[in-house]
Parts: C-alpha cells; structure tokens; sequence
C-alpha cells in the first residue's frame, strides 16, 4: 500500500462523508476527550511548577538566600568577586516574640543593612512606609502586613519585642520599636513570623543572642549551579566557612516540594494511563468499527501492516489534535489562573495559609513536552496493542457474513 | 472445457486440491482432490448445490483461503508456499474480485471504490482516475461517479465492484455469484457487462454460479458435486 493510500484512508477515518454523522460526532468526541484530559493537567502542571518555584523564590530571597556562610565576610571585603553572585549580604537572625497593646506574635527578626532589600528581592514584597529608614530615637521593624494585622497595628505604631536568648539562663530583654514600614511577600507562612530590623540594631540588642551569617544570592543562571558556586566561594573567601544551601536551612520545606512534585508527577503519570487506555479504547472502537472495510482492504490486497499504519495514523491525530487543543485551552486558562487567584489570596481564607496564591504563572516547557512524552509512549504502547486485531480480521468471516 | 489449451497459456492450476474443516472432533471434508486449470483468457464456470463447497474452491483459487491439501499454481509459481504478504501483492496485482454483495467502501465514492485497488498498488489517486473513470463510463455510470454505494441500486453497484476488479488490470477474474443478489433484470445486465468487459479486456474469469444459463457463457463449465469437479452436462 502506497504511502499516499495511507494517508488517503486515514483521511477518510478522519473525515467521514456526510452520511455518517455518528463517525464524524465519534472523531471529534475523541478528540475533544483528549483535550478534556490534557486541559487539567496542563492547570495543574502551571499550578504546580508556579507556586513551588514562587514559594522557592520566597524562602531564597527573603529569608535565607540561595547559600548562606555562618561566618560574617569583612565589611573592606570585595563583594563582586565572583560572577555567578547576584548579591552578598551581612545578616543577624535571632528569635523573640513581639508585644503589641492588643496581642502577641512570635517572630523571627532578621537582621539587614537597607542594601538587602535590592531589586531582586523589592520584586517578591510589596510594601507601604519605609524600608528601615530611621526617623525616630527608635529602632524601626519591618513586619508583615500578615503580623500587623494579627497584632493589629499599622505604620507608625511603637511595638515592643523581646528576643529569646539561646542558652536559656540569661535574662530576655524587652525593647520598644516602632514600625517604620510594612511588607507583605504574598506567601502567609513566611509573612507570619518574619521580622526585619537594621542589622545594627538587631546586633546591638541580641548581643551573642543573634546568630550572624553572610546571605548570597546567585543569578538566575546559576540557580541550579549552587554546588559550583559554593566552590568558587571557598575559592574566593573563606575556605574555612560552611557554606550551606537553602535547601540544608529548609529540609522540610524543601522535602515537602520534592514530595508535592513526586505526588503530582504520580498523579499525572496515572492520569496518562487513564487517557492512554482511553486512546486505546479509540483505536480499538475505530477497527471494531471498520471491520468490514478492514476485511476488504485485505481482499483486494493490502498488506495487514499497511492497515494498520493508517490507523494508527488516525489515532496518532486524534491524540495529537487533542493534545494540542487541550493543551492551548490548558494554557489560555492557566495564563489566567494569576488574577483568579490573587483574588483568593485577597479573600484571607485560613486554609490557603499554606499556599502561595499571587505567583507569576511560569509555563515549564520543560515538565509539559516530558508529560506530553509519557502521554504519546503510553498512548503509542497501547494503541499498537489495540490495533494488533487488525492482523487477526479474517477475509473469510466478512465473506460468510456477506 | 477447452482441451486444446497449450501448457503455455496456462494461468491457473489447481492440483490435487482439498479442503477439511475441523468442527469440533470431526473433520468435514468439503473439497477432496480437486484439479482444475485456466488458461489466458478463458471463463470457467462452476456451478453446484448450495453447500457444496464452490466458494471455497474460490478462495482457494483467490488465494484468500489456504488448501488443506494440494497446490495452486499461477503461471509457474507455487502460491500454497507464499506468505501472506506475497499473497497479498499477488491479490492486488494478478486478482480481479467481484463478491455477491458486492463489498464497496460505504464511506468512499462509486470512483473512489474503483480507484482502491491501484492505491493499494502504489498508484495515486490521480493517476487512478482517468482509468477507473473509463471502466466507470463503459458499465453506464457515468453520472454517478461521485455517489456514496449506499445511494447506488443492487445492479450499479455490482457494476461498480466489476470495473474495481478490472481496475489494476489484472490476469483472472473471480466472481461468486455476481448476480446472486440481484432481480432478474439487474442480473442479465451485470452478466452481460461482465462478459463483454472480460472479452474486451481478454481476462481469463473464474466464476462461480447457480444459474446454469450464465455458466453456459463461460468456454468451460463444472458441477461441484460430491467434493469432485465434474464437466458440466
């Protein structure tokens, strides 16, 4: 069989004549099912790959940078050294619970120059007030919009804060602040405890209390370098330093990401077997369907192998037509996920505490063409084993049953 | 029959044909030592009780069933050793089939279902055309080369599956009772177009009837009887 006839039969399978609108309305079912299929994964997939790579993002920029050394780098210290380095910055962390008239929040109080806030990280807060600019006697805080409403105070409010000391026999200090701005990261379960503070002032009133460190955070490029930038660090500063990962400072957090990844994978790998089958289901209805035309073809001379490439062209377009519809369907709904869901982040609702709502979406080409492939390899194994009844139609039966 | 036929015309030969069919434990014998030979150009007609096996010597003959015993040869080549995709080429280049309903393509046109055969020889469906658009001319269906089978009366479309089965040229034709299932009249014009055609075209024709007065046509003629072949009285 030629290979035009191939494509000719397959055509007709494709586009039955007007006669038969119960072929033409089973052809566009099947493809409209495939894209039923592939229209939620694609959403979950952007909503997956989004939030966690925005949650990452979050944890690297405000809370621990990409590495972290535990030693402070000397102020004269040239800081543009290496080229995979976005920033270098002298941090002091130290823990305590802060006092307002109404209520009390613990907190985690980070201790920065106003240099930290760069414009990498000005891109994953918004803010109102100031960024620990100092106009007072007081020491100025940076809370969350998160804290503040949970302590129920604003710009310009003086709270008090007491940092907890690490060996527990010293005594704990209280100090009044005021709060000189307010940020809110979009993410609630990183807002709720995070407290900034000029590093000299955190430094001055925790005493050995604070644990100071070095923040570095690498270019883009480089994000998934962090091992090699590691060694160039040693190479440029201290060798002696620890220098860890964001993901060795958030084990569980970063565990659960693998894990909501694995789940979510497992999930769309089951989903592929569900919509192979379904394809197969396709190919295996279509040759039920032409068992006659089948029986016939081989009369008059075409080759079992050259029937059973038409169909499984067919079926290969309706996969692939599916495929490509769900998947832009998938995409134009996706690429508006961000409003929707910003609108629920706005809502405050206690059970998204743990969600990142207002993320940009980011389509991971990637994760799509690899699911995409499981998808076809799947759909291709089955199908093959769907239409391997061609080869069993027998001229024989169609002509007793004439 | 034709006993003056030279070796070298011959195009079909049957040798010591059988048949068996297992039902179960038992074996039913439907063809027992069958021999039979067409030369280029001849009509063979046989004719039988229903039940007699006559399909079955045909597609045997078509190389679409295997014989249990036996060879069948075509002009010189042993085809009961073929695969199925030698058989399959072989169908397609050197086998005309016309079947008693006979078995178009709903979903494609009358011209369509005549082009089928060369597409499936590597032809495409332009090249196709102008043939099967003559074939369609000569049976009288001119105008209804655009039409769906389904939309075609009993005769046209058995006029249709003539000009597919004549449509790769091919060395012999078989027909199962072409005119089976059709009325009366119906039935003359079919059979009158298929031996005029298989005149025209000089093909040796294979057909297998109930109709005493159409096997007369035929140069040669065969009542399957009893599992034998005898000459036709």
């Amino acid at each position: 069989m030629s290979k035009e006839r191939h494509v000719w039969l397959a055509m007709r399978l494709l586009f039955p004549p007007r006669d038969f609108p119960h072929r033409r309305r089973r052809v566009i079912g099947s493809i409209a099912l495939v894209a039923l299929v592939m229209i939620p994964l694609v959403l979950s997939m952007l909503f997956m790959d989004g939030m966690i790579s925005a949650m990452t993002k979050k944890y690297v920029t405000l809370q621990d940078g990409h590495i972290q050394s535990n030693t402070l780098l000397p102020e004269d210290v040239e800081r543009t050294l290496i080229d995979s380095v976005y920033s270098i910055d002298s941090v002091t962390v130290a823990y305590g619970i802060v006092y307002s008239r109404d209520a009390t929040n613990e907190a985690r109080f980070k201790g920065v120059y106003p240099s930290y806030f760069n414009p990498v990280r000005l891109d994953e807060i918004t803010y109102e007030g100031t960024l620990l600019a100092k106009d007072q006697s007081l020491a100025p805080v940076m809370l969350s919009t998160t804290m503040a409403k949970k302590l129920k105070i604003t710009v310009g409010d003086r709270v008090a804060l007491m940092l907890v000391p690490e060996s527990g026999n010293l005594t704990a200090r209280p100090m009044f602040v005021y709060v000189s701005g307010l940020f809110d990261s979009g993410y609630r379960q990183l807002d709720e405890n995070l407290v900034f503070m000029h590093f000299d002032d955190l430094a001055k009133t925790s005493g050995t209390t604070a644990t100071k460190r070095t923040e570095f955070l690498v270019k883009e490029a480089w994000a998934d370098e962090l091992d090699s930038v590691i060694d160039s660090l040693k190479d440029t500063y201290d060798p002696d330093a620890r220098y860890l990962t964001w993901e060795s400072f958030n084990q569980s957090v970063y565990q659960n990401f693998v894990t909501s990844r694995q789940v979510i994978l497992l999930v769309f790998v089951m989903i592929g077997f569900v919509a192979a089958s379904y394809v197969a289901s396709i190919a295996h209805e279509m040759v039920q369907d032409n068992h006659r035309e089948i029986a016939l073809l081989k009369a008059l001379g075409a080759s079992s192998r050259s029937i059973h490439k038409a169909f499984a062209l067919v079926v290969g377009s309706i996969t692939v037509t599916g495929l490509v519809f769900g998947i832009t369907i998938g995409l134009a709904i996706g690429t508006r996920l961000g409003s929707m869901l910003s609108a629920l982040a706005k809502a405050d609702i206690p059970a998204l505490r743990y969600y990142l709502l207002d993320f940009p979406v980011e389509i991971s080409w990637l994760s799509l063409i690899q699911a995409i492939a499981v998808l076809l390899i799947i759909s291709a194994v089955t199908v093959l084993f769907a239409l391997r009844r061609i080869r069993k139609i027998s001229v024989l039966e169609l002509l007793q049953q004439e | 029959m034709n006993d003056n036929r030279q070796e070298s015309s011959e195009l079909l030969s049957l040798h010591k044909i059988g048949k068996t069919f297992k039902n179960g434990d038992r074996s039913i014998c439907i063809l027992d030592g069958i021999d039979l030979s067409i030369a280029v150009g001849e009509s063979v007609a046989v004719t039988g009780k229903s039940g007699s096996g006559k399909s079955t010597l045909l597609n045997i003959a078509g190389t679409l069933d295997r014989p249990t015993t036996g060879t069948v040869m075509f002009k010189g080549e042993n085809l009961s050793i073929a695969d199925d995709v030698r058989l399959s080429l072989f169908r397609n280049i050197h086998i005309g089939f016309i079947f008693q309903s006979h078995l178009l393509l709903d979903d494609f046109t009358a011209l369509e279902n005549v082009c089928v055969p060369a597409m499936i020889a590597g032809l495409t469906m332009n090249k196709a055309k102008p043939r099967a658009t003559m074939l369609l001319e000569r049976v009288g269906l001119a105008d209804r080369l655009g039409q769906s089978p389904l939309k075609l009366s009993g005769g046209e479309r058995q006029r249709v599956a003539i000009c597919r089965a004549l449509m790769n040229n091919p060395d012999l034709l078989i027909a199962d009772e072409p005119t089976g299932s059709l009325d009366e009249q119906a039935s003359a014009q079919v059979a009158d177009i298929l031996f005029s055609l298989v005149q025209e075209e000089q093909k040796a024709l294979l057909l297998v009837t109930h109709d005493r007065q159409t096997a007369k046509r035929c140069s040669a003629a065969y009542l399957l009887h009893n599992r034998i072949l005898e000459p036709l009285a």
